[in-house]
């Protein structure tokens, strides 16, 4: 028993030794980020990246939100919305199509995963999508365009139907026994047990949404539906113009930081993403299955 | 269910009433299967119907439908440079491959060992900050290994110099490079990738680890015989999805990291890389369509095959 629970506590420690260190090196980029961030931009350009700069500024982020300050806040209103009223959408749809290809004795469920298999593989490239889109569903210059194109994610959808496989068949069975439509099973039975799955997701289309400039590159050209990223996008593609073109056109432009902009930048994306993490984490309990098929 | 109540010979009405829930209750499942299958056909399979692109010359004028047909003219490009495209699909299959294997070990480890840690702050912090370079892009990932491998000034280099090695110019030496990519992708990808397993993890029956534990089996035996074997259906389903996928590679992520350097081409020029080069900045849209068909259909028949053999040691491994 001692020897036991001796190999048990080397194993551990080894284990809190592997994730130090793994964590150590995703921590490392996040300190150079924020400290190029905060770096004078002719130190960035002669002594390259630093965890130590030699020259501190605020330069960046005086830029960011003295010059930029209103869009920036238009940029994070569009994001959150887009966030917010994207996951929702995108966790109903997954969700419903996920109950429907996972439920046993459902006889075209295979079918239906199938149909959602082919187009992970076979696209048709960037063209067809866009003049359909833009063309034909009016998909330009609204918020729909930055929600509708991805509202489902189909690895996101195998994913979400993986964890329903794993709803035990008797639960389901019992609910229908008791008088429960589909919609009640799916939402009382397979979403409280899959929550893990549900909240995974969930995080992961907020993310996607988070972070999408990609829609927006494609399909808005006004910019009071700029999302954040795609207007600091926008920003970084206009000082390298202008520092690409300054002594010419411009005469004697000053120069804007690039590179520290650029950090600040992704600092200001991703900050409150880190931030609001953990209070995700909470939501990752363990054992909710426990007791709820017994007897 | 339904046999069950006939055995119990209940009368006509019932089984009536039984096959009309069991009618009613799958015009429920088309009804939410509606919302997934509506975007599927408008977002997904409509716009496939352009694939009849790869068989035209492609002009604005004329768009998708008008184009003259040329048969399979955009093809050729492709297979007239035949060496440089049959390097492509290898490089191609040999990094996804090297990403698919590493990528899966290290975030399997990874929950693996996240679920075993039970302090919680620690658990919190780490596994935030395993999940930071994800948001990195790779045009940012690019600046932050120059810090590492740069000739000049790289972190390496001054470790190789301070161990009395001469300094490795790994710009301009192909054969380091499906490490450097391997070690880049899988730094950006496990952690987020490891909260797919441990949230597997946590989802499963606790009760499993509590008999073990009674029966006096150490962590590490509940580790290996309830938590990896349960992980092992979420492994192979994901490595399916992945394979699928293996004639495509990231662009954005080439040329972020090697700028597209033509010295490193023969371990880094992919598919993609290829396509992007040749037709996709003159603007030959069908040509890129047409490779992106070949990558498609390479792919499907792979998981056709994979699907099958992983169906053949248990059929809740199919995904499809």
């Amino acid at each position: 028993m001692v020897r036991v629970a001796l190999t048990d506590k080397v194993s551990l420690g080894f284990m809190y030794v592997v994730v130090v260190v793994f964590a150590a090196f995703c921590i490392y980029p996040l300190a150079i980020v924020l400290a190029v961030s905060f770096t004078d931009e002719s130190t960035v350009m002669t002594q390259g990246y630093a965890l130590f700069p030699k020259a501190f500024s605020l330069e960046a982020y005086k830029y960011v939100f003295g010059t930029l300050g209103g869009k920036v806040l238009t940029g994070y209103l569009v994001t959150v919305s887009v966030t917010v009223v994207g996951t929702a959408a995108s966790l109903f749809v997954t969700s419903t199509y996920a109950y429907v290809t996972s439920v046993k004795g459902f006889r075209f469920r295979n079918v239906f995963s199938f149909l959602a298999y082919i187009p992970m593989v076979f696209s048709a490239g960037i063209l067809p999508w866009y003049v359909l889109l833009t063309k034909y569903y009016q998909l330009t210059n609204n918020l729909p365009a930055l929600v509708v194109p991805i509202i489902m994610n189909l690895f996101y959808f195998f994913l979400l139907k993986n964890f329903f496989n794993g709803v035990p068949a008797e639960l389901a069975e019992a609910a229908r026994i008791d008088g429960a439509g589909h919609g009640t099973i799916l939402m009382q039975v397979y979403v409280p047990i899959a929550r893990v799955g549900i909240i995974t997701i969930g995080l992961f289309y907020a993310l996607t949404y988070w972070n999408d400039f990609y829609l927006a590159l494609m399909f808005i050209t006004e910019q009071k539906y700029y999302p954040l990223q795609y207007y600091l996008y926008t920003v970084l593609s206009n000082i390298d113009f202008i520092n690409n073109h300054a002594g010419t056109a411009m005469g004697n432009a000053v120069k804007a930081p690039l590179e520290s902009t650029k950090m600040a930048l992704t600092c200001i994306t991703i900050g409150p993403i880190v931030v609001l993490y953990p209070f995700m984490q909470r939501f990752f309990v363990k054992g909710i299955i426990v007791g709820a098929v017994k007897g | 269910m339904l046999s069950a109540r006939k055995g119990k010979g209940k009368g006509k009405g019932k089984a009536r009433e039984a096959r009309s829930n069991r009618i009613g209750g799958n015009g429920m499942m088309y009804a939410l299967a509606l919302p997934g299958l509506i975007y599927l056909v408008l977002f997904c399979y409509l716009p496939l119907g352009g694939l009849i692109l790869v068989f035209k010359n492609y002009n604005f004028v004329d768009g998708i439908f008008g184009s003259p047909w040329v048969g399979l003219d955009n093809f050729r490009f492709f297979f007239s440079s035949f060496d440089k495209a049959w390097r492509a699909t290898q490089n191609t299959i040999l990094l996804n491959a090297l990403y698919i294997v590493f990528g899966t070990i290290v975030s399997v480890a990874l929950a693996l060992m996240f679920n075993e840690i039970k302090r919680k702050k620690f658990l919190m912090i780490t596994q935030s900050v395993s999940f930071f370079p994800y948001f990195v892009s790779w045009a940012v990932a690019g600046g932050l290994l120059l810090t590492v491998i740069d000739f000049d000034k790289g972190t390496l280099q001054q470790l190789i110099e301070w161990l009395g090695l001469s300094k490795i110019d790994f710009f301009s030496d192909p054969a380091y490079w499906p490490v450097i990519l391997t070690l880049a992708n899988v730094w950006k990808f496990a952690g987020y990738n490891s909260i797919i397993y441990y949230a597997v993890l946590t989802n499963l029956d606790q009760s499993y680890y509590e008999s073990a534990s009674i029966d006096g089996a150490t962590r590490m035996q509940q580790m290996f015989r309830i938590s990896i074997p349960l992980l092992t259906p979420t492994v192979v389903i994901l490595t399916l999805l992945a394979i699928g996928r293996i004639f495509y590679g990231d662009l954005t992520m080439m040329m972020g990291l090697t700028n597209l350097n033509p010295m490193l081409f023969p371990t880094t020029d992919i598919i993609d890389t290829f396509v992007y080069r040749t037709v996709i900045k003159n603007g030959e849209f069908a040509m890129a369509s047409a490779v992106g068909l070949y990558q498609s259909i390479f792919g499907f028949l792979l998981v056709f095959i994979f699907n099958y053999v992983a169906g053949r040691f248990d059929k809740d491994y199919k995904i499809f």
